[in-house]
């Protein structure tokens, strides 16, 4: 089906005709190419992975920034990269001779429907308040409307009559702006869009797919909607200024408000994605709560480059001083000091046993603090040591197994780059961790256990298995066996290199789909 | 600023006949003494010295073009001095207003070159005299828009009493003093003390090591609404004087005593003598006004911005609103019933004051209506500070102009009409301002809520419309992306 005609704010009309058409625009917020991290790596090596595809980005941002470095040598076959700012709002004239009432009524909707988590009608606000065509209000108009004044009003005294008004209005007004303004980014034509979040990107990918009538493909790490209601939830930023009790009276709402928001993003970038993956079946059962149909989801895990990684592993039976390795940064999420206090225990009952802790410890000094107390007060410093940042190629040959005391991870890459050199993983009952240790399907499992996996925050638990791994060699051999197997048959980054590629084929190739809103 | 108003009102409402006659008598020294002063200097000066017509002459123009180059500097200034004082920016004050008066100087000296210049005949001694009396003047002005803020209502009746004894006494004939340019030199003399003064209790009051704050008028360009409020206000008021006197062939025929001095300096005594006494008659307003704005308005209306920062909820702001309107209306109906007594007392009694051969039935009519006049046009003035306080300068931008057109238009109107409507067309335009700003007050108000919230604007960026139109700025672009459009 032929999306409708397209008038542009500049008084034309879209023809299908484009040009230099790119095959696959990703839509990423604050993550490649200006911030290094897992989501980043992960789109360097898909671009870097397909030189023969042409990828656009558009990057969502805080605040325009002309001088934000790049953390990534951009590869050539990135065309283009669009910066747009969530918060710095453009000024964009409305459509020629458009009505402002149909505008002020799907904004009225849109407010009533984000403070409810939900989008009822995004083809209404597509045509009234994106490149519909009868967009007849500006952003500035809608904010301080006397319309808008009465939507804000009655919602207020509806859902929070006894919130503080200058926060709900803030709040209100910063959110719907920005929601405006998304509806607003430049539309530069692509065969696919590819968002990596639901959130704003998802907005963004929503509206590119609803102009171009192009696939829509959504991957997940984390759950944005989760992510972010666990950032509310814990946001300090909106705790200020006020006594306890005024405070919880009043920032239930706010907290709500922000919930709900993120809740509605997420459901309409759900509904119109075409595929959506996820890293593991965690975060599929999580998708579907939150909003996704199951029969679009389907599990891509991430993929390592085992060549770099693989190593010779010395066998444990020759080790004078078994070695113990956690990789990643020093700070609560990953629950060092439930590690310092099972390696004490394991330190009972093998004394040569050595802990290497290797990781930034500079993001959480005081945290880091404490776990060396802990480590002095334990009388542990002989044999734990804080390396600091390291290279692990370096160090995974080292170390015998390697522990993952985290209390939330997605699906922890270091297991993965441990496996390629056979390392055992002995990590906490979170994320994906049981599905990298025991396998996902049937066939996986038959492979066998990589590791053994402990309660979170269960010291006890996770020193009887580190002793368990540790003093027996021939079921350490076996767990080395299983990691080197599992990794090359279901994480290798090639693998998942061909598997994006294929989604990118059958979406670049595909027909325009049926518009399914 | 509250202290003194909480004392007057005490005085006024709890010390019987003689509390109330020494509160209203504080706050008519507080709000008008400056200006009472400078009339009784300009008498005392028009009485002891020689060429009065003259002399008098550049008094009213000096006094007039002042008020108005002040007026437009008024507002910002004022502005920009209460958001130094909620940041207790204590120290920038004296360096905010010596910007002004340089600025402010500026503009005078320039407005008084273009009259001395285009002005021939008159002797360039009196020229030079009269722009460096303008100078004066108008610094006294943005002298006083500052030291407002000092409560300091003794120091700055003094250095008005000092300028005005020195004044009065060198220009008295008995001195040797006879013609215009002697007597105006001593004036200038006088009010210079004066400003020196007034300067030196400000600096006094607001030491600084800076010289001078070059964001001091920074609200002139950021909202000029907020300077043409006050200029205009002042030439809306001069709007029927200016008719009268300018308006040539017309005038000459209509309006009594109209002399030309020289081009650009024209006499119209009986008018703008009359206009003049009437405008004494607003003090009662002014002084019940000062007592209302400092006691109960101010208080509600510091509540309300006060819960906005407490994080209240709609409910209570609407109520603080309710408050705020409720004093309002009180405050409108203690000034307009207070003036309104003392107005018409003034219509009966005052054209009996004058003696017979200073005042015939023409001029008795004219006094009428510029008393009236006067009545409502500071109920209009009142109304404008009050729509500044909430800060809706459009409004208020829009109310002084409308009453600056009106009286030119009115007061243009009346001379074609019979001699008994002259002087009425002026008081027609300050009535109709008058109810035009009653209205525009009201539904502002009444809707403070939501003016205070939603005028707070949304602030948007240009969009760059290189290119696809839309939001988003091109980081790398390598191939032209382009989508063909067609009309």
């Amino acid at each position: 089906m032929k999306p409708p005609s397209l008038k542009l704010c500049a008084g034309g009309y879209l023809k299908s005709r484009i040009r230099n058409l790119i095959d696959v625009m990703f839509i990423l917020e604050g993550t490649y190419p200006y911030v290094s991290g897992g989501v980043s790596s992960w789109v360097h090596a898909l671009i870097s992975g397909m030189p023969n595809l042409k990828f656009g980005i558009i990057y969502l941002s805080e605040a325009y920034r002309d001088d934000r470095p790049f953390k990534y040598q951009v590869p050539d076959n990135v065309v283009c990269l669009l910066e747009v700012s969530v918060f710095d709002l453009v000024s964009m004239p409305p459509d020629p001779k458009a009505s402002r009432h149909g505008s002020w009524r799907a904004f009225a909707s849109l407010a009533q429907g984000l403070e409810e988590g939900e989008i009822e009608d995004f083809e209404d606000l597509f045509v009234h308040l994106g490149f519909g065509g009868k967009r007849g209000a500006t952003i500035e108009e809608l904010g301080t409307s006397r319309i808008s004044w009465n939507v804000l009003t009655r919602l207020y005294r509806e859902q929070a009559a006894d919130t503080s008004f200058v926060d709900f209005f803030w709040t209100w007004r910063g959110a719907l702006a920005s929601f405006l303004q998304l509806m607003l980014v430049k539309p530069i034509p692509a065969r696919c869009f590819h968002t990596v979040s639901t959130g704003w990107a998802g907005l963004v990918a929503t509206n590119m797919k609803r102009i171009y009538n192009r696939p829509m493909l959504l991957t997940e790490h984390g759950i944005y909607t989760n992510e972010r209601k666990i950032e509310i939830l814990k946001a300090e930023w909106l705790n200020t200024g006020y006594g306890q009790i005024s405070l919880r009276r009043d920032l239930g709402f706010l907290r709500k408000f922000w919930i709900n928001m993120f809740l509605a993003l997420g459901k309409l970038a759900y509904q119109y994605s075409d595929r959506i993956f996820s890293l593991y079946q965690g975060n599929k059962d999580l998708q579907v709560e939150y909003g996704a149909d199951p029969a679009t989801i389907e599990i891509v895990p991430n993929g390592v480059k085992i060549e770099r990684l693989e190593a010779e592993r010395t066998p444990l039976a020759a080790r004078q001083h078994p070695r113990i390795g956690f990789v990643g940064r020093v700070v609560p999420i990953k629950d060092v000091k439930t590690l310092i206090l099972a390696f004490k225990t394991v330190a009972a009952s093998l004394p040569d046993a050595l802990l290497d802790i290797m990781g930034p410890t500079e993001e959480d000094q005081s945290y880091y603090e404490e776990c060396e107390s802990l480590v002095n007060l334990l009388g542990l410093g002989n044999s734990v040591t804080f390396h600091g940042r390291v290279n692990v190629v370096d160090w995974f040959p080292k170390v015998d197994l390697q522990v993952l005391t985290s209390i939330s991870e997605g699906q922890p890459l270091v297991i993965l780059e441990g496996y390629c050199s056979g390392l055992p993983c002995v990590a906490s009952d979170v994320g994906s961790c049981r599905e990298l240790i025991e396998g996902r399907t049937v066939e996986d499992k038959a492979i066998g256990s990589a590791g053994l996996v402990t309660g979170i925050g269960n010291p006890e638990e996770t020193a009887e298995a580190i002793i368990t791994i540790l003093t027996n060699p021939a079921l350490h051999s076996e767990m080395t066996q299983a990691a080197y197997a599992r990794v090359r048959k279901y994480y290798d980054y090639k693998e998942m290199i061909d598997t994006y590629r294929s989604i990118y084929t059958r979406a670049i190739e595909s027909e325009s789909l049926q518009w399914r809103g | 600023m509250a202290g003194i108003g909480f004392r007057l009102r005490r005085l006024v409402e709890d010390q019987g006949l003689v509390g109330f006659l020494t509160g209203y008598s504080a706050a008519a020294a507080i709000m008008a003494g400056p200006w009472i002063v400078t009339i009784l200097t300009v008498l005392g000066v028009a009485l002891l010295g020689g060429d009065q017509l003259v002399f008098e002459t550049y008094v009213t123009h000096v006094y007039q073009a002042s008020l108005i180059l002040a007026g437009f500097l008024q507002f910002p200034a004022t502005r920009y001095l209460a958001d130094l004082l909620y940041r207790q920016n204590y120290r920038a004050v004296f360096p905010a207003f010596t910007f002004t008066l340089i600025i402010s100087l500026c503009c005078s000296t320039a407005v008084g070159l273009c009259w001395g210049l285009t002005t021939p005949g008159q002797d360039w001694t009196e020229r030079v005299l009269a722009i460096a009396l303008l100078n004066i003047i108008t610094g006294q002005w943005i002298a006083l828009i500052f030291l407002v803020t000092v409560h300091n209502y003794l120091a700055i009746i003094l250095a008005f009493t000092s300028g005005g004894i020195l004044s009065v006494y060198s220009s008295s004939r008995y001195f040797g003093f006879n013609d215009t340019k002697t007597i105006l030199f001593a004036y200038a003399g006088g009010q210079a003390l004066t400003l020196l003064l007034l300067a030196g209790v400000l600096m006094r009051e607001y030491p600084s090591y800076q010289r001078w704050d070059n964001q001091a008028l920074s609200w002139v360009l950021k909202k000029p609404s907020l300077p043409l409020a006050g200029g205009l206000f002042y030439i809306g008021v001069f709007a029927d004087k200016f008719t009268f006197r300018y308006c040539g062939a017309i005038s000459e025929s209509r309006v009594s005593g109209v002399e030309v001095i020289a081009p650009w300096l024209y006499s119209s005594q009986p008018y703008e003598y009359l206009t003049f006494l009437a405008q004494l008659t607003i003090i009662p307003a002014l002084a019940i006004f000062y007592i209302r704005v400092e006691t109960g308005f101010f208080e509600v209306y510091k509540a309300f911005y006060k819960a906005i920062d407490e994080r209240k909820t709609l409910d209570e702001l609407v109520g603080i609103k309710e408050r705020i309107v409720i004093e309002l209306k009180a405050g409108a109906r203690s000034v307009g019933a207070g003036q309104a007594v003392v107005t018409l007392l003034c219509l009966l009694i005052a054209p009996e004051l004058i003696p017979n051969h200073l005042l015939d039935n023409d001029d008795s009519n004219l006094l009428r209506a510029a008393i009236v006049a006067s009545f409502f046009s500071i109920l209009l003035l009142l109304i404008v500070v009050i729509l500044l306080y909430f800060e809706f300068y459009n409004e208020a931008c829009f109310l002084t102009l409308s009453f600056t057109i009106l009286n030119f238009a009115l007061s243009l109107g009346s001379l074609y009409l019979p001699q008994v409507f002259l002087g009425w067309g002026s008081t027609l335009a300050a009535f109709l301002s008058l109810g035009l700003g009653a209205v525009v007050l009201w539904v502002r108000v009444n809707d403070l809520v939501y003016q205070t919230f939603c005028k707070a604007p949304v602030e948007t960026i240009p969009q760059r419309t290189r290119g696809i139109p839309g939001v988003g700025r091109f980081r790398l672009q390598k191939e032209r992306l382009s989508i063909d459009f067609e009309d």
